[in-house]
């Protein structure tokens, strides 16, 4: 679904922002920037100085998802990253303040690191 | 700490290997956490405090024109076994006259994790009722 679509989405001025790991060994981002430009949300990741991760992520544009079919405000966005040494998945819910990102990561065939899932939370500052 | 003949209600109670001593993460539990969603009704902020050995906590509870100060309680900790020296988790109680208020929490990756239990005590038919909230250190 686009945002124009959306009939009645939830403010993004309440996502759009800077949002901060809350650990601060985190293990693979350490903050995240959301934006919308164009009628698109972005999200752009910065890594985490203590995670797996070393290279740059850049930016991914965000698919809002709402609560049930018949809802229309955004609880939720999922985003893909295809970087040089790994895919990555994030599935992105908010409750109560906090932006939870579930990631699946999958490394590309000749790499034999595991496939990982890490979950990491963050507040808006 | 001696292990023979202690009290017990399941395994988890008596296994021991050195005495509980807390303090290894005191200086993560305490400060100042506040509540990270803007809109919550619930509390907006606490403080966990140490005073000559004994902790306690201090709540601010959200109101339309501000904060209430619930004031300081006693704070009992825990940590997640007889053995570990990690602090796990918190207690504490408030009595308001009207409602009193269980509090526990936890802090799990940086994020305090707080759950309150209202029990209303003033014959105003208002449900007891339980919330979950999320803070980070400010």
């Amino acid at each position: 679904m686009k945002i124009a679509e959306q009939k009645s989405i939830a403010d993004l001025s309440y996502y759009t922002g800077t949002w901060i790991n809350s650990y601060d060994k985190a293990r693979v981002i350490a903050s995240l920037t959301i934006t919308e430009k164009d009628e698109k949300i972005e999200i752009t990741l910065k890594n985490s100085e203590t995670g797996f991760y070393s290279g740059e992520w850049g930016s991914s544009e965000l698919k809002p998802h709402a609560y049930a079919p018949d809802i229309n405000d955004i609880v939720a966005f999922q985003a893909r990253f295809d970087l040089d040494d790994m895919d990555a998945f994030l599935a992105i819910n908010e409750n109560k303040g906090l932006l939870i990102i579930a990631g699946y990561f999958s490394f590309k065939p000749s790499d034999n690191r595991s496939d990982c899932f890490v979950r990491e939370f963050f507040y808006k500052i | 700490m001696q292990t023979t003949n202690l009290a017990y209600s399941k395994k988890d109670d008596i296994i021991s290997e050195f005495y509980h001593e807390w303090g290894t993460n005191m200086e993560t539990l305490l400060g100042e956490w506040k509540n990270v969603n803007p809109k919550t009704g619930q509390i907006s902020r606490v403080e966990i405090l140490s005073k000559e050995g004994d902790t306690f906590l201090h709540c601010h509870g959200k109101v339309d024109d501000g904060e209430q100060d619930w004031g300081e309680t006693p704070c009992e900790l825990f940590s997640d076994n007889v053995g570990s020296p990690t602090i796990e988790g918190f207690m504490a109680s408030y009595n308001l006259g009207f409602v009193q208020i269980e509090i526990v929490g936890n802090i799990k990756y940086g994020v305090m994790v707080v759950q309150s239990y209202n029990t209303f005590k003033d014959g105003s038919n208002r449900n007891n009722y339980i919330a979950r909230e999320f803070f980070c250190k400010k």
